[in-house]
């Protein structure tokens, strides 16, 4: 499975690649919100995790362009969210994110268990 | 619910998300560690070490402020004045902060007036605490370019600025900043990181010094942090 990972904070990347990297799976790591798109018809990824609060571009800003374009569109999106950002993420489900993850509540292991079981089906 | 409970129910959720954060990731690099132990290689091991350590003094710094902020209400909090040399104060907080700086692209210009004189009662810890926490907060709040320091006379004080050109803060909070519980001005899913303890710390230290503590800010053109010492 490739992933693709965005988010600015570079230690969630450290840790997930890691994980991810462990269970034999590819991250690739985009750290803004603007450029998303590009970036995933280039990359062609399994699943997106995206980050809530990005610089530049916020998540759900991204998530509605992934979700308007139609070669992006059916790429599964996962939020990732802080403590506090519950509003968002309703929002977020109601634009076409698959799920969210809690980022601040969950080990890596748990992060990827929970996107594999969505990518599986 | 009245404002100074709200500001307070407000300051502890933040202070609570603030903690949170380097803990996760405290957590998590712990856990890969043990679980992966014999697969991991060393470079991967050395790096999940490090963000331990990084996340680690992120808690400290926190609570070190959680704890000054407590002692300067309670009238504990003490300093020692000493005959000291401002300058040097300046070149070895901007020294310290050089790496952090050029890494987020910020370049420092530093103007110290000869009209300073060599020696300065301080405490040279203090100060350069005050300093450092005006320059990793303009660091932090700008987005590359120049911060620039300055040292000069000021009708019998000594006026020490930082100046960015970041985000700027606006008017009605910028008389918030300094004050305990107050300078929460932000939800907590903000992308900006920090208490703000920092300030109300920095001006704790100043007021015992017999110096002031102020901004001049504007919205999306920058911000002046100063202070001033007795000459």
């Amino acid at each position: 499975m490739h992933i693709l990972l965005v988010e600015d904070d570079e230690s969630l990347y450290n840790l997930y690649s890691t994980e991810f990297d462990l269970n034999g799976h590819t991250v690739s790591w985009h750290k803004v919100g603007t450029g998303v798109v590009d970036k995933i018809k280039e990359e062609n990824p399994d699943v997106i995790l995206l980050d809530i609060m990005l610089p530049e571009k916020t998540g759900l800003e991204v998530l509605k362009d992934i979700k308007k374009n139609p070669d992006t569109s059916n790429i599964p999106v996962i939020m990732l969210t802080n403590f506090g950002t519950q509003d968002n993420v309703h929002e977020a489900i109601n634009n076409g994110a698959e799920d969210f993850i809690m980022k601040h509540n969950v080990v890596p292991e748990e992060i990827v268990e929970k996107v594999t079981n969505i990518v599986n089906g | 619910m009245d404002s100074d409970t709200r500001k307070k129910e407000e300051f502890i959720s933040l202070m609570v998300h603030e903690l949170r954060a380097p803990l996760s990731i405290i957590h998590s690099s712990a856990d890969i560690l043990i679980r992966h132990e014999k697969d991991l290689p060393d470079s991967k091991k050395e790096q999940l070490l490090k963000e331990v350590k990084l996340a680690s003094e992120g808690m400290l710094d926190i609570v070190n402020d959680l704890l000054d902020t407590s002692k300067i209400n309670s009238g504990k909090f003490e300093i020692t004045r000493e005959p000291n040399n401002i300058r040097e104060v300046v070149n070895g907080q901007v020294a310290l902060f050089s790496n952090f700086a050029a890494q987020s692209g910020h370049t420092f210009k530093v103007e110290i007036s000869d009209k300073i004189p060599e020696k300065l009662l301080f405490d040279k810890e203090r100060i350069a605490h005050v300093l450092g926490n005006l320059i990793s907060n303009a660091i932090k709040f700008s987005r590359g370019g120049d911060i620039t320091i300055k040292v000069v006379p000021f009708d019998g004080y000594v006026k020490i600025s930082v100046q960015d050109f970041g985000v700027g803060i606006a008017k009605k909070e910028q008389k918030y900043l300094f004050q305990k519980f107050k300078q929460v001005s932000r939800p907590v899913d903000s992308k900006q990181k920090g208490t703000g303890l920092g300030l109300v710390v920095a001006k704790g230290i100043v007021d015992l010094h017999g110096g002031d503590i102020g901004v001049i800010s504007k919205q999306n053109k920058g911000s002046t942090f100063w202070f001033t010492l007795p000459m």
